[in-house]
Protein backbone atom coordinates (compact mmCIF):
# COMPACT_ATOMS: atom_id res chain seq x y z
CA UNK A 1 0.00 0.00 0.00
CA UNK A 2 1.42 3.49 -0.82
CA UNK A 3 2.10 6.61 1.66
CA UNK A 4 -1.04 8.00 -0.45
CA UNK A 5 -3.44 5.27 -0.55
CA UNK A 6 -2.74 4.65 3.49
CA UNK A 7 -3.56 8.66 4.08
CA UNK A 8 -6.68 8.28 2.21
CA UNK A 9 -7.65 5.41 3.97
CA UNK A 10 -6.69 7.24 7.29
CA UNK A 11 -9.05 10.19 5.91
CA UNK A 12 -12.07 7.62 4.58
CA UNK A 13 -11.58 5.55 8.01
CA UNK A 14 -11.82 8.71 10.22
CA UNK A 15 -14.69 10.22 8.47
CA UNK A 16 -16.56 6.78 9.31
CA UNK A 17 -15.32 6.83 12.66
CA UNK A 18 -16.23 10.52 13.43
CA UNK A 19 -19.65 9.72 11.63
CA UNK A 20 -20.35 6.94 14.08
CA UNK A 21 -19.53 8.48 17.80
CA UNK A 22 -21.61 11.52 16.56
CA UNK A 23 -24.30 9.53 15.42
CA UNK A 24 -24.61 7.53 18.65
CA UNK A 25 -24.37 10.87 20.48
CA UNK A 26 -27.39 12.58 18.08
CA UNK A 27 -29.50 9.98 18.25
CA UNK A 28 -29.83 9.19 22.13
CA UNK A 29 -30.46 13.16 22.22
CA UNK A 30 -33.72 15.14 21.25
CA UNK A 31 -32.13 15.41 17.84
CA UNK A 32 -32.80 11.90 17.17
CA UNK A 33 -35.79 11.92 14.85
CA UNK A 34 -33.60 15.00 12.64
CA UNK A 35 -30.73 12.59 12.79
CA UNK A 36 -32.52 9.37 11.59
CA UNK A 37 -33.77 11.78 8.52
CA UNK A 38 -30.98 12.70 7.62
CA UNK A 39 -29.38 8.74 8.17
CA UNK A 40 -32.58 7.89 5.22
CA UNK A 41 -31.79 10.80 2.87
CA UNK A 42 -27.96 9.48 2.84
CA UNK A 43 -29.14 6.00 2.50
CA UNK A 44 -31.35 7.47 -0.64
CA UNK A 45 -27.83 9.04 -1.74
CA UNK A 46 -26.04 5.83 -1.37
CA UNK A 47 -28.05 3.96 -3.34
CA UNK A 48 -27.56 6.70 -6.46
CA UNK A 49 -24.45 6.65 -5.99
CA UNK A 50 -24.19 3.42 -6.23
CA UNK A 51 -26.33 2.75 -9.10
CA UNK A 52 -24.34 5.82 -10.59
CA UNK A 53 -21.36 3.73 -9.99
CA UNK A 54 -22.68 0.70 -13.00
CA UNK A 55 -24.09 3.13 -15.07
CA UNK A 56 -21.00 5.24 -15.52
CA UNK A 57 -18.89 1.91 -15.55
CA UNK A 58 -16.61 2.46 -18.15
CA UNK A 59 -16.89 6.53 -18.87
CA UNK A 60 -14.20 8.59 -19.26
CA UNK A 61 -13.18 10.35 -15.80
CA UNK A 62 -14.27 13.85 -17.00
CA UNK A 63 -17.57 12.41 -17.54
CA UNK A 64 -17.97 10.09 -13.96
CA UNK A 65 -16.17 13.20 -11.52
CA UNK A 66 -18.35 16.37 -12.50
CA UNK A 67 -21.56 13.84 -12.00
CA UNK A 68 -19.93 12.85 -8.42
CA UNK A 69 -19.46 16.09 -7.43
CA UNK A 70 -22.91 17.34 -8.15
CA UNK A 71 -24.17 14.34 -6.50
CA UNK A 72 -21.97 15.43 -3.47
CA UNK A 73 -23.12 18.92 -3.40
CA UNK A 74 -27.01 17.99 -3.93
CA UNK A 75 -26.71 15.63 -1.03
CA UNK A 76 -25.03 18.26 0.67
CA UNK A 77 -27.82 21.08 0.45
CA UNK A 78 -30.55 18.61 0.70
CA UNK A 79 -29.01 17.42 3.96
CA UNK A 80 -27.91 20.60 5.85
CA UNK A 81 -31.40 21.96 4.47
CA UNK A 82 -33.31 19.58 6.61
CA UNK A 83 -31.17 19.54 9.39
CA UNK A 84 -30.90 24.07 9.50
CA UNK A 85 -34.86 23.76 9.06
CA UNK A 86 -35.91 21.03 11.78
CA UNK A 87 -33.12 22.55 14.34
CA UNK A 88 -34.11 26.00 13.75
CA UNK A 89 -37.43 24.95 14.94
CA UNK A 90 -35.92 23.07 18.32
CA UNK A 91 -34.07 26.18 18.84
CA UNK A 92 -37.28 28.28 19.16
CA UNK A 93 -39.61 26.18 20.92
CA UNK A 94 -37.70 24.21 24.23
CA UNK A 95 -40.71 22.69 26.18
CA UNK A 96 -39.48 22.18 29.39
CA UNK A 97 -41.66 21.79 33.09
CA UNK A 98 -39.81 22.06 36.56
CA UNK A 99 -41.80 19.83 38.34
CA UNK A 100 -40.27 20.55 41.87
CA UNK A 101 -41.78 24.20 41.22
CA UNK A 102 -44.69 22.76 40.64
CA UNK A 103 -44.78 20.70 43.31
CA UNK A 104 -43.88 23.75 45.44
CA UNK A 105 -46.81 26.28 44.34
CA UNK A 106 -49.21 23.47 44.52
CA UNK A 107 -48.66 23.36 48.43
CA UNK A 108 -48.92 27.12 48.47
CA UNK A 109 -52.87 26.98 47.53
CA UNK A 110 -54.07 30.82 48.02
CA UNK A 111 -50.91 32.39 46.46
CA UNK A 112 -51.06 30.35 43.42
CA UNK A 113 -54.22 28.46 41.60
CA UNK A 114 -53.77 26.27 38.57
CA UNK A 115 -55.82 27.42 35.99
CA UNK A 116 -56.98 24.77 32.77
CA UNK A 117 -58.92 24.87 29.84
CA UNK A 118 -58.82 22.23 26.71
CA UNK A 119 -55.86 20.90 27.22
CA UNK A 120 -53.98 23.92 28.02
CA UNK A 121 -52.55 24.26 31.51
CA UNK A 122 -50.51 27.65 33.79
CA UNK A 123 -51.03 29.35 36.80
CA UNK A 124 -52.98 32.79 37.80
CA UNK A 125 -52.00 34.29 40.89
CA UNK A 126 -54.68 36.04 42.28
CA UNK A 127 -54.30 40.34 43.05
CA UNK A 128 -53.52 40.60 46.75
CA UNK A 129 -55.04 43.49 47.39
CA UNK A 130 -58.09 43.03 45.96
CA UNK A 131 -61.29 40.38 47.56
CA UNK A 132 -61.59 37.19 45.61
CA UNK A 133 -64.80 37.63 44.14
CA UNK A 134 -64.26 41.26 43.24
CA UNK A 135 -63.55 42.09 39.52
CA UNK A 136 -59.92 43.15 38.61
CA UNK A 137 -57.68 43.46 35.90
CA UNK A 138 -55.79 40.49 34.30
CA UNK A 139 -52.02 40.70 33.04
CA UNK A 140 -51.98 37.96 30.64
CA UNK A 141 -48.18 36.92 30.28
CA UNK A 142 -46.52 35.48 26.87
CA UNK A 143 -43.42 34.00 27.81
CA UNK A 144 -39.55 32.70 26.60
CA UNK A 145 -38.89 30.14 25.19
CA UNK A 146 -37.44 28.80 27.75
CA UNK A 147 -39.83 29.46 30.39
CA UNK A 148 -42.12 27.32 31.94
CA UNK A 149 -45.22 28.82 33.95
CA UNK A 150 -44.50 27.05 37.47
CA UNK A 151 -40.87 28.60 37.83
CA UNK A 152 -42.25 31.99 36.71
CA UNK A 153 -44.89 32.37 38.47
CA UNK A 154 -42.53 30.72 41.98
CA UNK A 155 -39.71 33.31 40.93
CA UNK A 156 -42.59 36.37 40.71
CA UNK A 157 -44.08 34.99 44.71
CA UNK A 158 -39.94 34.77 45.90
CA UNK A 159 -38.82 38.00 44.53
CA UNK A 160 -40.66 40.89 46.80
CA UNK A 161 -39.70 43.80 43.44
CA UNK A 162 -42.21 41.69 41.44
CA UNK A 163 -44.81 42.14 43.74
CA UNK A 164 -46.24 44.78 41.36
CA UNK A 165 -47.65 42.09 38.89
CA UNK A 166 -50.20 40.99 41.51
CA UNK A 167 -50.93 43.48 43.94
CA UNK A 168 -53.94 45.34 42.00
CA UNK A 169 -54.01 43.06 38.97
CA UNK A 170 -54.06 38.67 39.04
CA UNK A 171 -50.91 37.43 36.67
CA UNK A 172 -51.84 34.70 34.30
CA UNK A 173 -49.49 32.39 32.71
CA UNK A 174 -50.16 29.65 30.22
CA UNK A 175 -47.91 27.05 29.26
CA UNK A 176 -47.57 26.96 25.65
CA UNK A 177 -48.70 23.50 23.98
CA UNK A 178 -46.11 20.92 25.34
CA UNK A 179 -44.52 23.27 28.04
CA UNK A 180 -45.74 22.27 31.41
CA UNK A 181 -48.59 20.40 31.74
CA UNK A 182 -50.35 22.17 28.43
CA UNK A 183 -50.51 19.61 25.69
CA UNK A 184 -50.52 19.46 21.75
CA UNK A 185 -47.89 20.62 19.58
CA UNK A 186 -46.30 24.00 18.65
CA UNK A 187 -45.66 25.38 15.20
CA UNK A 188 -46.28 29.23 14.06
CA UNK A 189 -49.76 28.72 13.16
CA UNK A 190 -50.62 26.70 16.56
CA UNK A 191 -48.75 29.73 18.95
CA UNK A 192 -51.27 31.77 17.13
CA UNK A 193 -54.35 29.62 17.79
CA UNK A 194 -53.30 29.24 21.30
CA UNK A 195 -53.02 33.22 21.95
CA UNK A 196 -56.66 33.27 21.12
CA UNK A 197 -57.37 30.17 23.30
CA UNK A 198 -55.37 31.78 26.46
CA UNK A 199 -56.94 35.15 26.27
CA UNK A 200 -60.53 33.06 25.99
CA UNK A 201 -59.49 31.44 29.64
CA UNK A 202 -58.98 34.87 30.63
CA UNK A 203 -61.78 36.36 29.48
CA UNK A 204 -63.89 33.29 30.93
CA UNK A 205 -62.95 33.84 34.51
CA UNK A 206 -66.02 35.80 36.77
CA UNK A 207 -63.68 38.85 37.99
CA UNK A 208 -62.04 39.61 35.01
CA UNK A 209 -62.55 42.89 34.02
CA UNK A 210 -59.73 44.29 31.64
CA UNK A 211 -57.06 42.13 29.80
CA UNK A 212 -53.18 43.24 30.00
CA UNK A 213 -51.05 41.77 27.77
CA UNK A 214 -47.30 41.79 28.70
CA UNK A 215 -44.82 39.62 26.40
CA UNK A 216 -41.06 38.49 26.85
CA UNK A 217 -38.85 37.21 23.92
CA UNK A 218 -40.56 34.76 21.91
CA UNK A 219 -44.20 34.99 23.44
CA UNK A 220 -44.09 38.59 21.38
CA UNK A 221 -45.15 37.21 18.27
CA UNK A 222 -48.28 35.56 19.77
CA UNK A 223 -49.45 38.89 21.64
CA UNK A 224 -48.89 41.41 18.93
CA UNK A 225 -51.12 38.71 16.85
CA UNK A 226 -53.73 38.48 19.72
CA UNK A 227 -53.96 42.18 20.19
CA UNK A 228 -54.22 43.12 16.17
CA UNK A 229 -57.20 40.72 16.52
CA UNK A 230 -60.62 43.17 16.27
CA UNK A 231 -62.24 40.46 18.63
CA UNK A 232 -59.75 40.90 21.70
CA UNK A 233 -60.67 43.49 23.91
CA UNK A 234 -57.04 44.81 25.74
CA UNK A 235 -56.49 47.66 27.17
CA UNK A 236 -52.71 48.06 26.82
CA UNK A 237 -49.78 45.86 25.56
CA UNK A 238 -46.24 45.84 27.32
CA UNK A 239 -43.21 44.30 25.10
CA UNK A 240 -40.55 43.41 26.43
CA UNK A 241 -37.54 42.68 24.10
CA UNK A 242 -39.78 42.32 21.18
CA UNK A 243 -38.39 41.20 17.77
CA UNK A 244 -40.01 42.34 13.90
CA UNK A 245 -40.30 38.77 12.30
CA UNK A 246 -38.82 35.20 13.20
CA UNK A 247 -35.95 35.70 10.99
CA UNK A 248 -34.26 38.22 13.28
CA UNK A 249 -34.36 35.43 16.08
CA UNK A 250 -32.43 32.94 13.66
CA UNK A 251 -29.76 35.79 11.81
CA UNK A 252 -29.37 36.80 16.14
CA UNK A 253 -27.77 33.06 16.23
CA UNK A 254 -26.34 32.65 12.66
CA UNK A 255 -26.82 35.88 10.20
CA UNK A 256 -27.34 33.84 6.98
CA UNK A 257 -31.15 33.86 6.77
CA UNK A 258 -31.28 36.10 3.79
CA UNK A 259 -32.51 35.64 0.33
CA UNK A 260 -33.32 32.14 -1.00
CA UNK A 261 -31.93 30.67 2.87
CA UNK A 262 -34.94 33.01 4.62
CA UNK A 263 -36.87 29.47 3.00
CA UNK A 264 -34.85 27.30 5.69
CA UNK A 265 -36.02 29.24 8.48
CA UNK A 266 -39.33 27.35 10.04
CA UNK A 267 -40.93 30.11 12.71
CA UNK A 268 -41.25 33.34 10.60
CA UNK A 269 -43.42 34.93 12.44
CA UNK A 270 -44.61 38.09 10.75
CA UNK A 271 -44.80 40.33 13.88
CA UNK A 272 -44.35 43.61 11.92
CA UNK A 273 -47.36 42.50 9.61
CA UNK A 274 -49.93 42.52 12.66
CA UNK A 275 -48.27 45.61 14.26
CA UNK A 276 -50.35 48.17 12.37
CA UNK A 277 -53.69 46.40 13.04
CA UNK A 278 -52.88 46.69 17.10
CA UNK A 279 -54.95 49.92 18.08
CA UNK A 280 -54.47 49.72 22.33
CA UNK A 281 -51.86 51.62 24.21
CA UNK A 282 -48.25 49.65 23.39
CA UNK A 283 -45.21 50.01 25.38
CA UNK A 284 -42.01 48.65 24.02
CA UNK A 285 -38.74 48.23 26.73
CA UNK A 286 -36.23 46.65 25.16
CA UNK A 287 -31.93 46.95 26.11
CA UNK A 288 -28.98 48.22 23.80
CA UNK A 289 -27.44 45.25 25.01
CA UNK A 290 -29.64 42.58 24.33
CA UNK A 291 -27.61 39.83 22.90
CA UNK A 292 -30.72 37.30 21.68
CA UNK A 293 -33.00 40.33 20.53
CA UNK A 294 -31.09 43.14 18.50
CA UNK A 295 -32.78 46.63 19.83
CA UNK A 296 -32.80 47.64 15.82
CA UNK A 297 -35.18 44.82 15.85
CA UNK A 298 -37.60 46.08 18.57
CA UNK A 299 -36.80 49.52 16.96
CA UNK A 300 -37.85 48.23 13.70
CA UNK A 301 -41.13 46.50 15.40
CA UNK A 302 -42.31 49.97 16.79
CA UNK A 303 -42.09 52.17 13.27
CA UNK A 304 -44.55 49.25 12.79
CA UNK A 305 -47.54 50.18 15.42
CA UNK A 306 -48.49 53.16 13.00
CA UNK A 307 -52.53 52.70 14.26
CA UNK A 308 -51.68 52.94 18.45
CA UNK A 309 -50.49 55.10 21.01
CA UNK A 310 -46.67 53.90 21.41
CA UNK A 311 -43.52 54.07 23.50
CA UNK A 312 -40.34 53.08 23.52
CA UNK A 313 -38.26 52.83 26.40
CA UNK A 314 -34.31 51.82 26.29
CA UNK A 315 -32.45 50.43 28.84
CA UNK A 316 -28.64 49.94 29.30
CA UNK A 317 -26.41 47.38 30.08
CA UNK A 318 -29.00 44.20 30.50
CA UNK A 319 -28.78 40.76 28.88
CA UNK A 320 -31.76 39.37 27.35
CA UNK A 321 -32.10 36.90 30.10
CA UNK A 322 -31.59 39.25 33.02
CA UNK A 323 -35.02 41.52 31.92
CA UNK A 324 -36.48 40.47 34.92
CA UNK A 325 -33.54 41.00 37.68
CA UNK A 326 -32.85 44.24 36.20
CA UNK A 327 -34.46 47.25 38.56
CA UNK A 328 -34.53 50.14 35.56
CA UNK A 329 -36.52 47.48 33.67
CA UNK A 330 -38.75 46.63 36.39
CA UNK A 331 -39.51 50.13 37.14
CA UNK A 332 -39.92 50.68 33.55
CA UNK A 333 -42.01 47.97 33.57
CA UNK A 334 -44.29 49.01 36.52
CA UNK A 335 -44.73 52.17 34.84
CA UNK A 336 -45.90 50.80 31.30
CA UNK A 337 -48.92 48.66 33.14
CA UNK A 338 -49.74 51.27 35.67
CA UNK A 339 -49.70 49.14 38.56
CA UNK A 340 -48.35 51.48 41.18
CA UNK B 1 -14.38 -8.06 -9.45
CA UNK B 2 -14.88 -8.32 -6.23
CA UNK B 3 -12.23 -5.47 -6.04
CA UNK B 4 -14.21 -3.75 -8.55
CA UNK B 5 -17.85 -4.17 -6.27
CA UNK B 6 -15.58 -3.01 -3.27
CA UNK B 7 -14.37 0.30 -4.96
CA UNK B 8 -17.99 1.23 -5.83
CA UNK B 9 -19.39 0.49 -2.31
CA UNK B 10 -16.29 2.30 -0.82
CA UNK B 11 -16.90 5.34 -3.15
CA UNK B 12 -20.54 5.04 -2.44
CA UNK B 13 -19.75 5.02 1.13
CA UNK B 14 -17.76 8.37 1.03
CA UNK B 15 -19.98 10.47 -1.36
CA UNK B 16 -22.87 9.72 1.60
CA UNK B 17 -20.78 10.41 4.43
CA UNK B 18 -19.59 13.45 3.50
CA UNK B 19 -23.08 15.60 3.42
CA UNK B 20 -24.15 13.40 7.22
CA UNK B 21 -20.21 14.61 8.24
CA UNK B 22 -21.47 18.18 6.91
CA UNK B 23 -24.76 18.33 8.85
CA UNK B 24 -23.30 16.66 11.92
CA UNK B 25 -20.70 19.70 11.65
CA UNK B 26 -23.23 21.93 11.28
CA UNK B 27 -26.27 20.64 14.35
CA UNK B 28 -23.31 20.87 16.63
CA UNK B 29 -22.24 24.35 15.30
CA UNK B 30 -25.71 25.32 15.91
CA UNK B 31 -26.58 23.76 19.09
CA UNK B 32 -23.60 24.06 21.12
CA UNK B 33 -22.62 26.70 22.77
CA UNK B 34 -19.64 25.35 24.59
CA UNK B 35 -16.77 25.80 21.95
CA UNK B 36 -14.85 21.85 22.84
CA UNK B 37 -18.39 20.21 22.16
CA UNK B 38 -19.57 22.50 19.11
CA UNK B 39 -15.83 20.78 17.82
CA UNK B 40 -16.62 17.28 18.55
CA UNK B 41 -17.28 16.44 14.75
CA UNK B 42 -13.51 17.83 14.31
CA UNK B 43 -11.95 15.94 16.92
CA UNK B 44 -13.15 12.73 16.92
CA UNK B 45 -12.35 13.12 13.37
CA UNK B 46 -8.08 14.28 14.23
CA UNK B 47 -8.15 11.47 16.51
CA UNK B 48 -9.11 8.88 14.21
CA UNK B 49 -7.18 9.89 11.04
CA UNK B 50 -3.85 10.50 13.41
CA UNK B 51 -3.85 6.56 15.03
CA UNK B 52 -5.26 5.78 11.88
CA UNK B 53 -2.38 6.79 9.73
CA UNK B 54 0.15 6.19 12.55
CA UNK B 55 -1.11 2.25 12.14
CA UNK B 56 -0.99 2.34 8.40
CA UNK B 57 2.83 2.21 8.96
CA UNK B 58 3.06 -0.52 11.62
CA UNK B 59 3.63 -3.85 10.19
CA UNK B 60 0.49 -6.44 9.78
CA UNK B 61 -1.34 -3.42 10.25
CA UNK B 62 -0.75 -1.75 7.56
CA UNK B 63 -2.03 -5.08 5.74
CA UNK B 64 -5.28 -5.08 7.63
CA UNK B 65 -6.43 -1.38 7.41
CA UNK B 66 -10.15 -2.66 7.67
CA UNK B 67 -9.64 -4.01 10.85
CA UNK B 68 -7.85 -1.14 12.08
CA UNK B 69 -11.05 1.02 10.60
CA UNK B 70 -13.79 -0.93 12.74
CA UNK B 71 -11.74 -0.72 15.32
CA UNK B 72 -12.00 3.56 15.14
CA UNK B 73 -15.65 3.16 14.33
CA UNK B 74 -16.63 1.11 17.29
CA UNK B 75 -14.15 3.21 19.69
CA UNK B 76 -15.96 6.80 18.44
CA UNK B 77 -19.63 5.24 18.96
CA UNK B 78 -18.28 4.26 21.83
CA UNK B 79 -16.85 7.71 23.37
CA UNK B 80 -20.44 9.26 21.55
CA UNK B 81 -22.21 7.53 24.02
CA UNK B 82 -19.83 8.10 27.19
CA UNK B 83 -20.37 11.65 26.27
CA UNK B 84 -23.83 11.32 26.28
CA UNK B 85 -24.08 9.79 29.46
CA UNK B 86 -21.80 11.74 31.25
CA UNK B 87 -22.93 15.85 29.77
Amino acid sequence: MTVGKRIKTAAAGALLASLAGCLVLLLASVLRSITVICLIICAVIFVIAFVLMHILEGKPSKVRIPVFIILAVIGICTVLSITVYDIGKKMVFRPNFSEDDYETLSELKDEAVIIEADGLSGWRIPASAIPDDKPRRVILYFGGNGEDSSRKVLYILEHEELSFLHNTCDFIFIDYPSYGNSEGDLSEDLIEEFAVNAYDMVRSLDTTSQVTVLSYSLGNGPAVYLASREDADIDRLVLLAPYYSGYDLYNSVLNIFHGPLKLLVAYKMPVYRFAPDVRCKVTIIASADDEIIPISSSRALFTELTGSNADFITVEETGHNDMFEDENVLDALAGALEVN
Amino acid sequence: MRTDLRHKLAVSVILTAIPLFAAIITTFFIVSNVMWFSLLPLIFFACAFAVLLILGFVPFMKDHMWLSVIAAVLLCALAGLIINLVI
